[in-house]
Order: structure tokens, then C-alpha cells, then sequence
């Protein structure tokens, strides 16, 4: 196929993006600008990190100056998932090597789903255009942001607030989607215990925690219940 | 700004290594299963955990507003089940606690 059929057909496979991307984009970029300042960082961030969950995380944390080993760890344990996504596409494309970097640095959930998703025989070309147009998408997003931001007053309060209601959104469409309650209540449990505990460190103290629970159910309860199927 | 400079160098460093690790380490991690695992227990439990953190940004955790951000949360969390519309949700959301909080 034509090179720029593929481009037509990356724009048309990447339109469920922009309802993504853009209000995210422009959510992400205020927040940023509100709370941390410094407009041009916002869009920088979208461009170097491209990562739409631990870019929103990063800002509460960065605001309320987190140690930067606590941004890594959560940035870490957040991204994890992007381990399975690569390993889905690494036998079916090839690339020539700046494409592939490219291509594996813009393997995020939304770019996963549209190249997942499609029927036709994949090409190499429709793949990179997919990922660039998704990160133009969040990056512009962010840009229309950070300049609202700079030009709105908006309250820091309110701001807050729609970071909390957003996570809030996310827990409850991942819960709805997995149908797993048990780390809800185990993370909601320890939360609370660190906060009592530790009220300064009880963020990481808190992942730390959970990361060892669910390290040594694995181990210790599900292994046994496998013999115990065997 | 030097921490949010060294915050976006290092993030992004992490997010590209964890996207790379698969292309040149497929073999070790296809038998790691507790990372296939831990990914699908983690997102929860960490989304659980910054709902809280982010609810407890404010100095002074026991107040009317504290009470205005749990009704809001209350009904976004029952729009998102009943109708499944994130924007409708933050909107409605947002909407009410504005309100909430200019009116009272």
C-alpha cells in the first residue's frame, strides 16, 4: 500500500485517540501548569515521557515534594503492564532501528489497542504513523493546557479535586473491567495503616507494603493452591 | 524546576526501559509469571492508593470541604457505574462541588 494511504488509514484508526489524547492532553497540561508551574515542562514532559497515568501521578507528588526514588518507584510499578505489551509485538514487526525505538518508546495503552485491534495485515509504516499521530494528539493536548492554565485563573483546590475524581474514575473502570476487589480492599487497608503509622512517608511505605503482599501471595498462596490442583 | 527536570529525564528513562526490556529480554520475562501477575493486581491497588493521597492533599483533613469532596465522589463513582461516561462524570462531579463550595 502507498505510503500515504497509510497515513489516511492511521488518522482514521487514531480518530478515538483525539477523545482521549486531546481532553486528557488539555487536563494534564492545566493541572501541571496550576500546580507545578512552569508551563513549558508540561508539554517537554508529554514529549520525553509519554506516559499518561504517571504524568498525572507525578504531579500531587512532585507538588508535595516526594522524594524522587518515590516518583521512580511509582512510575516503575504503574508502567508495569507496558512489559506484556512489548512482548506481543516484538515477533510480529520489524522495523529499521530508529523507527523500532521509536515505536517501542510510544507503546502505550491507546497505540497497544488501535495496532491490536486491527484486522488487516500490518505494515510497518501504519504502525509508525499510528504512534506518532497518538503522541502528536497528547502532546497538543497538553500544550492547549499549559496555555489555558497560564491564562485562566483557576482554583489550585478545584484542581486537586479533579485529579482525586479522576484516579476515582480509573479505580472504578479497572475494577469494572478485571473484576478483582481484593487488591481495592488490600491497598485501601494498608493506605490507611501507613497513614497512621507514618503520615510523611506513607506513600511509599504503603506500595512497598502492597508489592510484598501480593510478591508473597503469589508465592506462597497461589503456588500452593497449584500443587494442590495438580 | 531542577526536581521537575530530573523527574521528566528519569521517568522517562524508566517508561522507555520498561517498554524496551520485553524486545531484549523476552525469554526471562515470559517466565517471570508474578510480573504477569503483579500487573494485573498492581494498577488497582496503586489507583486505590493515590484516590487517597490525592483526597488527602488539603492541610486540614476534617472539614466541610472534606465532606463536599466525599459527596462528589460518591456520585461519581454511582454515574460511573450507571452510565459509564468518564467526561459526564468529572463534569457532574466538578459541577456539584463548585457549587458546594461557593453556595455553603
Amino acid at each position: 500500500m502507498p505510503q500515504k494511504n497509510q497515513f489516511k488509514r492511521a488518522l482514521h484508526a487514531t480518530k478515538p485517540v483525539i477523545f482521549c489524547y486531546i481532553p486528557l492532553g488539555i487536563a494534564f497540561g492545566m493541572l501541571f501548569d496550576t500546580m507545578l508551574g512552569h508551563w513549558y515542562l508540561a508539554p517537554l514532559m508529554s514529549l520525553f515521557v509519554f506516559a499518561g497515568a504517571a504524568q498525572f501521578i507525578s504531579i500531587p507528588m512532585i507538588a508535595n515534594h516526594q522524594a524522587l526514588s518515590t516518583i521512580l518507584l511509582m512510575t516503575l510499578m504503574v508502567n508495569l503492564r507496558h512489559l506484556f505489551y512489548g512482548i506481543s509485538f516484538v515477533k510480529k514487526y520489524q522495523y529499521p532501528w530508529y523507527q523500532q525505538m521509536y515505536m517501542i518508546f510510544g507503546l502505550t495503552d491507546e497505540s497497544f489497542s488501535i495496532l491490536s485491534a486491527e484486522d488487516k495485515p500490518h505494515d510497518a509504516k501504519f504502525c509508525f504513523h499510528v504512534t506518532w499521530i497518538s503522541h502528536a494528539y497528547w502532546i497538543f493536548g497538553t500544550i492547549i493546557g499549559a496555555l489555558a492554565g497560564l491564562y485562566t485563573n483557576v482554583a489550585i483546590g478545584t484542581l486537586k479535586f479533579t485529579l482525586c475524581m479522576l484516579f476515582t474514575i480509573m479505580l472504578v473502570e479497572s475494577m469494572r473491567e478485571s473484576k478483582r476487589y481484593m487488591p481495592f480492599y488490600t491497598a485501601l487497608i494498608i493506605t490507611t495503616i501507613m497513614m497512621l503509622l507514618s503520615p510523611a512517608y506513607y506513600l511509599i511505605l504503603s506500595l512497598l507494603v502492597i508489592s510484598m503482599i501480593f510478591i508473597g501471595k503469589y508465592f506462597f498462596i497461589g503456588k500452593k493452591s497449584q500443587r494442590e490442583k495438580l | 524546576m531542577k526536581t521537575i527536570i530530573l523527574a521528566i529525564t528519569f521517568m522517562g528513562l524508566i517508561t522507555y526501559a520498561v517498554r524496551l526490556i520485553p524486545f531484549h529480554g523476552l525469554k526471562l520475562i515470559q517466565e517471570l509469571k508474578v510480573i504477569d501477575y503483579l500487573s494485573s493486581m498492581l494498577p488497582i491497588a496503586i489507583l486505590t492508593v493515590l484516590v487517597v493521597f490525592s483526597f488527602h492533599l488539603e492541610p486540614h483533613p476534617i472539614s466541610l470541604d472534606t465532606l463536599f469532596k466525599l459527596i462528589c465522589l460518591t456520585l461519581v463513582v454511582l454515574m460511573q457505574i450507571k452510565w459509564r461516561s468518564a467526561t459526564l462524570s468529572m463534569i457532574v462531579g466538578l459541577s456539584i462541588y463548585i457549587l458546594l463550595s461557593t453556595v455553603v
